[in-house]
């Protein structure tokens, strides 16, 4: 049996226990033993537990005890469990509730045990097992990789989820924020306030404001080093003053009082109130009310906070789950990676904005991750849109699940899922659709041929205004001339 | 303009506003503290007995007093928080920054054991 054949399980689109399945099949076919059993070491690397079996119907059990006077002879099982020991590294016969089997390692992977065998396994299965161990242990390690990362998916996604529901307005953060701040200004009759959040660059940028006067507005510095709050001691103690009354005077700011929002001892923002006029003041219950919807509005920032979180650790999962697919073929590797250059350069070729071009980066990253766990046409069919659906509850850019969902339409309308045509596909879509066309053609197959720069310029002008637009057909033919993407050939 | 008083009681000088301190009364503030913070081994009390109400910009000022104090060698306290004035230290968290005591007595007492 050949290495291609012993790597078939990874490049089939059927489920983790089937690729063990056939693994173990193509291990009895080896040895010439009809049983086989796999085992992979657990995550705290002191055990190895039994992930697949393969026994024979009906054979009887070697060494099997039996009962006497009658009774039913219960059907032995392999242990579920080993501990790992220094002389699981060698090739060694071992006693098991099953009989005498043939406990071979797999590189790292974990063992496989094949039966039944004497004091000595046969020199046929030794021989077998010496020269398959490589590609039999990489198979089992991608298996599990991929069969890991779709269960990390599922479990990120349920807790998306839950996120999304406790956080209720999470993705709607800026709007109950406004409407907690106008809340608080009517019931402390307070003349204008504003909320600022410190974004990832350690700046605080106004996320919700009301009552100030327009000029004023353009006017705050909230810059760490010179801005209007000194935040040099928000570190240790969570303390947050303005820095200058002069300041505030020339923004004729008549009084303030300014709440840092803290989660444990890491500052999120400020809410800050400022009065005008001669009438606006602090009263104890208005500092009471400030508490409370200061404290309202630092739950709502640790929940989006956090759902943003999972939101970035899903995303990453999708992410790992399209690399995973490229690296089932030797022609497919760096395929995401590729895509997501060539389209996020096509579209900054075409004009488009640093937020859409990055949109576009991010959804050729993940395009075809809908793939995962399809094995038949529909899945294939079904792919946009199932990778547009991981996705789209994601406080991403809305050119991400866009393009995913259309990166298979037509210009003309002879694509798929929808068959949408012209201007009715997103351009996001128009794009990537463009972009994994090059890699497809430029990567070639076990059929075919990778095609070079020149064929491509020719295939793009043949199929602007069919399969593709005409502009990004353009687009892509004059990054082409001037070897300004990625093609996968190269790489091969 | 701020009312206050100022008086020196054992050695400490004793800064008294009266009344809210806001914007424009936090420059008067600054004011007052400038000179008697930036000596060194001076002791300087605000006394916030008859403070009202103090927002943001006079908290700022107390914080750059105190820190000024402590880089030329004086020391500022400050004592008798009433009601939302005490609240306010709390709510912007700069009562862990400041030294703030109960009493008068209680902060005279601090200053003069040094």
């Amino acid at each position: 049996m050949t290495w291609q054949q012993l790597l078939e399980p990874l490049a089939a689109e059927v489920d983790y226990e089937e690729k063990l399945d056939t693994l173990l099949d193509h291990v009895a076919t080896l040895t010439g033993l009809p049983a086989a059993y796999l085992y992979v070491l657990d995550e705290g690397g002191d055990h190895f537990h039994l992930e697949r079996g393969r026994a024979p119907h009906g054979a009887p059990a070697v060494n099997a005890p039996q009962v006497e006077g009658g009774a039913e002879v219960i059907e032995p099982t392999p242990a579920l469990e080993l501990p790992v020991t220094p002389e699981d590294a060698e090739p060694r016969v071992v006693p098991t509730p099953v009989g005498r089997l043939y406990s071979f390692p797999l590189d790292g992977a974990g063992l496989v045990q094949v039966g039944p065998v004497s004091r000595s396994a046969p020199r046929r299965a030794r021989r077998a097992l010496d020269e398959s161990a490589f590609p039999l242990a990489l198979v089992v390690r991608k298996a599990r990789e991929e069969s890991l990362l779709r269960s990390r998916l599922a479990a990120l996604a349920a807790r998306v989820d839950a996120a999304q529901k406790l956080a209720g307005s999470a993705l709607d953060v800026g709007r109950y924020v406004a409407l907690l701040l106008e809340l608080a200004l009517r019931s402390t009759r307070t003349e204008a306030g504003f909320v600022a959040i410190l974004d990832e660059d350690g700046r605080l940028r106004i996320r919700a404001e009301h009552g100030l006067p327009e000029a004023l507005g353009a006017r705050i510095d909230l810059s760490p080093e010179t801005g209007m709050f000194d935040w040099s001691a928000a570190a240790d103690s969570g303390a947050l003053f303005p820095r200058d009354p002069e300041a505030l005077l020339a923004l004729g700011v008549r009084s303030v009082l300014a709440v840092p929002l803290i989660e444990g001892r890491t500052p999120l923002g400020v809410f800050a109130l400022l009065n005008f006029g001669e009438s606006g003041t602090f009263d104890e219950g208005s500092l009471a009310l400030l508490e409370t919807f200061s404290d309202q509005i630092r739950e709502m920032l640790h929940n989006d906070r956090l759902f943003r979180d999972f939101a970035a650790r899903y995303l990453g999962t999708v992410k790992g789950l399209a690399r995973s697919l490229d690296a089932r073929r030797p022609h497919t590797a760096g395929h995401h990676e590729r895509v997501a250059a060539n389209a996020a350069t096509v579209a900054a070729a075409l004009g488009h904005g640093a937020e859409e071009v990055e949109a576009l980066r991010t959804a050729g990253l993940i395009h075809d991750a809908g793939m995962a766990g399809g094995g038949d046409y529909q899945a294939d069919v079904d792919h946009p849109s199932v990778g547009a659906g991981l996705v789209e509850q994601l406080p991403l850019h809305p050119w991400v699940a866009a393009a995913v969902a259309a990166h298979h339409e037509w210009w003309d309308g002879w694509g798929f899922p929808l068959g949408s045509a012209g201007e009715a596909i997103p351009r996001a879509g128009r794009i990537l659709a463009a972009a994994e066309f090059l890699d497809e053609m430029s990567s070639g197959d076990p059929v075919r041929a990778p095609w070079g720069a020149e064929r491509l310029i020719e295939e793009l002008g043949v199929r602007s205004g069919t399969q593709l637009e005409p502009a990004v057909a353009d687009a892509a033919i004059g990054l082409l001339r001037q070897d300004a993407l990625v093609l996968g050939g190269r790489e091969q | 303009m701020m009312e206050h008083s100022v008086r020196e009681q054992d050695g400490v000088t004793v800064i008294a506003p009266r009344g809210p301190i806001d914007v424009s009364d936090a420059l008067t503030l600054r004011d007052l503290l400038a000179g008697p913070v930036g000596g060194a081994g001076n002791r300087v009390l605000v006394d916030l007995s008859e403070v009202t109400l103090v927002d943001s910009s006079g908290i700022g000022i107390l914080v750059t007093a105190h820190r000024q104090a402590e880089a030329s060698g004086a020391a500022l306290a400050l004592g008798n928080p009433v009601g939302p004035v005490g609240r306010v230290f709390e709510m912007t968290r700069t009562n862990k920054l400041l030294r703030i005591y109960p009493t008068v007595d209680e902060a005279l007492a601090a200053l003069r054991g040094g």
